[in-house]
């Protein structure tokens, strides 16, 4: 009995030992290192327990610029996209040729290098001395422009940051609705087309409130994903993000870590915490207004 | 509302890769269904009856042929202008929404002329459900029902829009067998009250038979028979309907005509008088044999007289006693299934431990058919 | 009478018809729209790397395509930057890890779904709230661990904290569990042992799923960049998102955007073969247990 109640953990030790290592650990770590002052890397020292981290983070105008992209960039791609996804998967429900081309092409992104694609939204969009880019081109043509969206104004680098990380997460949410919709009972829309339900109702009234959860789930991992954006920010302005203006929180978080603003964990622990409540305050704030209205089926 | 198909026909693209035919579903259907009756469609699966509900509705489109609501032709019209109701196999009840709020939702449809104020609509569903017997499940919803429940909520739906015709797919399938008997006193308590013409398709004859005033028969999308369900189980009209119809099925021996008398084997057990010589196939419903005994009473003395004819002997294989009656399983070398199986009266006797039973057969159980295209030989005495 | 009321009908159903087509070429502008903003940046990827430097650099208005194209930026991505070198890292990198994650998360999910030890459920209790907990919080510290092992540019300090999935053991454990008990009892009646039960029976029954978590992992290690890039300055550990960053910061020597795309191209390259290939299996998996960011 004394072997078969140790061969469990047994199985579970390399599974205990990495994720206690590597993932526990780092835990507590993060919340030690934020409360303490003045630590040393090189030393490994401190003097001092407190608030005085954060208060330097919140302080920091280089956490308040990535505080406030984020947000922006949070606010418009999560929605937009959401809705982007349900329209095109419901375009792509009732479409029936070439279905299942447009979906391979429309996954094509899920499985690319973000920084390889991103670089290559950068040319598309960049304005150089040498040319205006591809981008240009076609506002040109609605008589537009010419604008640099990479190394121009903040508007129409946000416009490019916003747009990339659509791009980046349409895939995922077209593929999971699409297959929300497709597990919605044939039977339902045949009862509602015999009482003569106008589409625009079958949808409002039927479809939606069936794939309510699965809306939910795209809207809270789309909002806990677009806090976390980092790598689409660094493909498209670089790694120096706090000079182009277009930090991200997580971006603050590793340029304090390292880098050539880099030496500071306890900052980068504190603002990386920061990040956390936000993201589950406003993933709580999501449940609690999702439970009143979502159908879950039975 | 007289519904009447014409010449109606559906064709479906056949899904095989090889064969890039067309698989017909229903094959050029004719026939009319009186005002306020209620008819069975049944068939195995793959009959097409199916397909001839959703033509009904209007989820399907005919290849060719027409539909009549009373002298309406609806062929063209879409689902929703038809004005028919709809009970579907798995109930289609929207889960998110209440008893109620399924109830109204085809109401809430409406337009135009045809719109209802929200008390109206409130009276319509409280009607249609005092009429199904739901009134108290309103609030509910449809995950928190069962079975049966399910079903009158369906109903109710389909009727409250007081419907032209009231269609239902297997209304009886997803319940159980005690649930089921009920359930379809019920759809015809239901039907008789409203008045509806009621097409409902069904892959059980008994089902169909117990409730419907009119069944319709089908086989690989070919109309077999129409007619009341007793003068159908009284005639078939071929081997398929004779074998479909009745529990316990029907028995089917290899047989021939020689001489104006219906040989089994190598006995002589009916006079057929103006059928001629032939290979045949005979069916005789289990309610047909008489057992003779050896030490003949005088009842089957007289039956058998008035049967005129030959006995069939068979090797007794068991007695079932259920009550009311007796069933007696037997094997005979001729017979189309392993075993034959007669039902009679529990007053007869039977003795099981007797290696043979020797049955008589009454003329009127026993049916003829073609060998070959396995059609009913009428004769002119039978 | 009559007559007007089928007119009514006819013209009712002509507008029906009418609106379904408009309804059906908008929807079909709409998608195939959609599947040109996605193709459009890798064509452009294409187009640019087979554009001569000299030809690129002389478009001020560029070209939608090329009559002369050429090979030599892939040459070029080759010999003037390891892109070679980076390719040969991120396939060390994404075998070493995945094979890795892959037999920590068989054994525990092993555990956790089929043997009875003190503690299991607290165990995993914790394993599910540590699900919580976004990557960003631990690499403070995983960083700072690494760094002060001095495991700062070699293989260990890259893999070790890549490997393990939280969500990837609890996947597999709910599809260990389907599998029905009456297996388990019987190979122990048959003398199997544990390891072996595993190994001849819930592998091979649940592969899809395992199949799933290693495609997901090793499209998840193909294009991890953040750890790397903090574990890593020296290039001869550089995987393929860091040379990219790299080229493009400092590669070539001056601005070569011909040759950058062919480094491009090369590094997308064999996922997009990977997901042409097992297309069905990654669109399953993805939907079933995967998430992006």
């Amino acid at each position: 009995m004394e072997k078969k109640q140790m061969k469990g953990w047994l199985y579970l030790l390399p599974a205990i030992l990495f994720l206690g290592f590597f993932l526990v650990y780092p835990l507590i770590d993060v919340l030690i290192y934020s409360f303490e002052e003045g630590y040393n890397f090189a030393s490994q020292t401190s003097y001092g327990v407190g608030m005085y981290n954060y208060s330097y983070v919140l302080h920091d105008p280089y956490f308040l610029q990535a505080l406030k992209n984020t947000f922006i960039l949070v606010v418009i791609t999560v929605p937009l996209s959401t809705a982007a996804a349900l329209l095109i998967s419901v375009g792509l429900s009732s479409f029936r040729p070439l279905r299942s081309l447009y979906q391979t092409i429309y996954f094509l992104p899920y499985v690319t290098n973000t920084l390889a694609v991103g670089l290559v939204f950068m040319i598309l969009f960049r304005r150089t001395p040498y040319t205006d880019g591809f981008v240009n081109l076609l506002l040109g043509w609605f008589g537009a422009g010419p604008v640099d969206f990479i190394d121009g104004p903040y508007p129409a680098k946000m416009f490019v940051l916003c747009l990339y990380t659509i791009w980046v997460v349409m895939p995922f949410k077209i593929l999971i609705l699409t297959s929300a919709l497709a597990s919605v009972n044939q039977e339902y829309y045949n009862a509602a087309k015999v009482d003569g339900t106008s589409k625009f109702r079958i949808f409002v009234r039927i479809t939606l409130p069936m794939i309510s959860p699965t809306l939910v789930y795209l809207i809270i991992t789309g909002f806990i994903g677009a806090f976390k954006a980092y790598s689409d920010a660094v493909a498209l302005f670089g790694t120096n993000l706090n000079t182009a203006e277009m930090n991200t929180i997580v971006g603050y978080v590793y340029d304090m870590l390292y880098g050539s603003s880099g030496g500071y964990p306890s900052y980068a622990s504190a603002a990386a915490i920061l990040l956390f409540v936000i993201v589950l305050t406003i993933t709580c704030i999501n449940l609690m207004i999702s439970g009143k209205h979502v159908h879950y089926g039975s | 509302m007289k519904v009447t198909l014409q010449n109606l026909t559906k064709k479906f693209p056949s899904r095989g890769r090889k064969a890039r035919g067309e698989v017909t579903a229903v094959d050029d259907f004719s026939f009319e269904i009186p005002d306020g009756k209620l008819v069975g469609l049944l068939g195995p699966s793959g009959c097409g009856k199916s397909t001839t509900l959703n033509l009904l509705c209007g989820l399907l489109k005919p290849t060719s042929g027409r539909i009549f609501f009373g002298e309406d032709d609806v062929t063209n019209l879409p689902a929703e202008k038809r004005g028919v109701g709809m009970v579907f196999q798995n109930y289609a009840l929207y889960p998110h929404l209440t008893v109620l709020q399924n109830i109204l939702f085809p109401l809430e449809n409406l337009k135009g002329a045809a719109k209802l104020s929200k008390a109206e609509m409130r009276k319509r569903a409280d009607e249609a459900a005092k009429l199904v017997q739901i009134s108290e499940l309103m609030e509910r919803r449809p995950g928190e029902l069962s079975g049966g429940q399910q079903q009158r909520v369906a109903i109710a739906r389909a009727l409250v829009k007081m419907p032209r015709i009231l269609l239902m797919d297997e209304p009886l399938s997803n319940l159980d067998a005690r649930l089921r008997l009920q359930t379809r006193e019920e759809i015809r308590r239901i039907q008789r009250e409203t008045k509806i013409t009621t097409v409902f398709v069904t892959h059980d004859q008994e089902e169909a038979m117990s409730i419907s005033d009119i069944i319709v028969v089908m086989k690989e999308g070919v109309i077999q028979q129409i007619g009341k369900p007793q003068e159908v189980y009284d005639n078939p009209v071929n081997l398929f309907v004779a074998k479909f119809l009745g529990t316990p099925p029907i028995n089917v021996f290899r047989g021939s005509v020689k001489g104006g008398k219906l040989w089994i084997g190598k006995e002589s057990v009916l006079d057929v008088p103006g059928v001629s010589d032939r290979e045949v196939y005979v069916g005789i419903r289990p309610e047909g044999f008489i057992p003779v005994q050896e030490n003949t009473s005088s009842e089957a003395l007289r039956e058998k007289s008035d049967a005129d004819s030959g006995v069939l002997s068979c090797r007794l294989s068991g007695v079932e006693v259920m009550g009311r009656d007796i069933s007696i399983v037997a094997v005979h070398e001729a017979s189309e299934s392993p075993s034959i199986r007669a039902i009679i009266g529990a007053e007869q006797r039977v003795d099981p431990g007797s290696a043979e039973v020797r049955f008589s057969i009454r003329p009127d159980k026993v049916f003829l058919f073609d060998r070959e295209t396995e059609t009913r030989i009428s004769a002119v005495s039978l | 009478m009559k007559e007007t009321v089928v007119l009514d009908m006819e013209k009712l159903e002509r507008s029906d018809r009418v609106r379904g087509r408009i309804l059906k070429t908008v929807t079909c502008v709409g998608l195939t729209f959609w599947a040109l903003v996605v193709l459009f940046p890798f064509y452009w990827m294409v187009l640019t790397s087979v554009k001569s430097y000299s030809a690129y650099n002389s478009e001020y208005i560029p070209k939608l395509f090329t009559l002369s194209p050429t090979l030599q930026n892939y040459k070029e991505a080759f010999t003037a930057v390891p892109l070679a070198g980076y390719f040969l890292n991120t396939v060390i990198f994404t075998v070493v890890t995945t094979a890795l994650m892959l037999v920590v998360t068989v054994l525990a999910a092993f555990a956790f779904a089929r043997l009875n030890f003190p503690g299991k459920h607290l165990a995993f209790t914790l394993l599910l709230s540590l699900m919580m907990i976004p990557n960003e919080l631990v690499v403070i510290t995983n960083y700072v661990t690494i760094t002060n092992l001095e495991l700062r540019n070699t293989f260990t300090g890259l893999i070790l904290p890549s490997v393990t999935s939280v969500f990837y053991i609890y996947l597999l454990k709910e599809n260990f569990e389907q599998v029905p008990d009456q297996l388990y009892y019987a190979a122990k009646v048959d003398g199997t042992s544990d390891l072996k039960y595993l190994r001849k029976v819930l592998v091979p029954i649940c592969r899809p799923t395992i199949v799933t978590i290693t495609i997901l992992k090793a499209i998840e290690c193909w294009n991890s960049y953040v750890w790397p890039r903090l574990v890593t300055d020296d290039e001869a550990y550089f995987l393929v998102s860091n040379g990219i960053q790299e080229i493009r910061e400092n590669g070539f020597g001056r601005e070569n955007i011909p040759a950058m795309m062919a480094a491009v191209v090369v590094i997308s390259i064999p996922l997009i073969i990977l997901f042409l290939l097992f297309r069905r299996a990654i669109m399953a998996g993805v939907s079933r247990g995967g998430t992006k960011g």
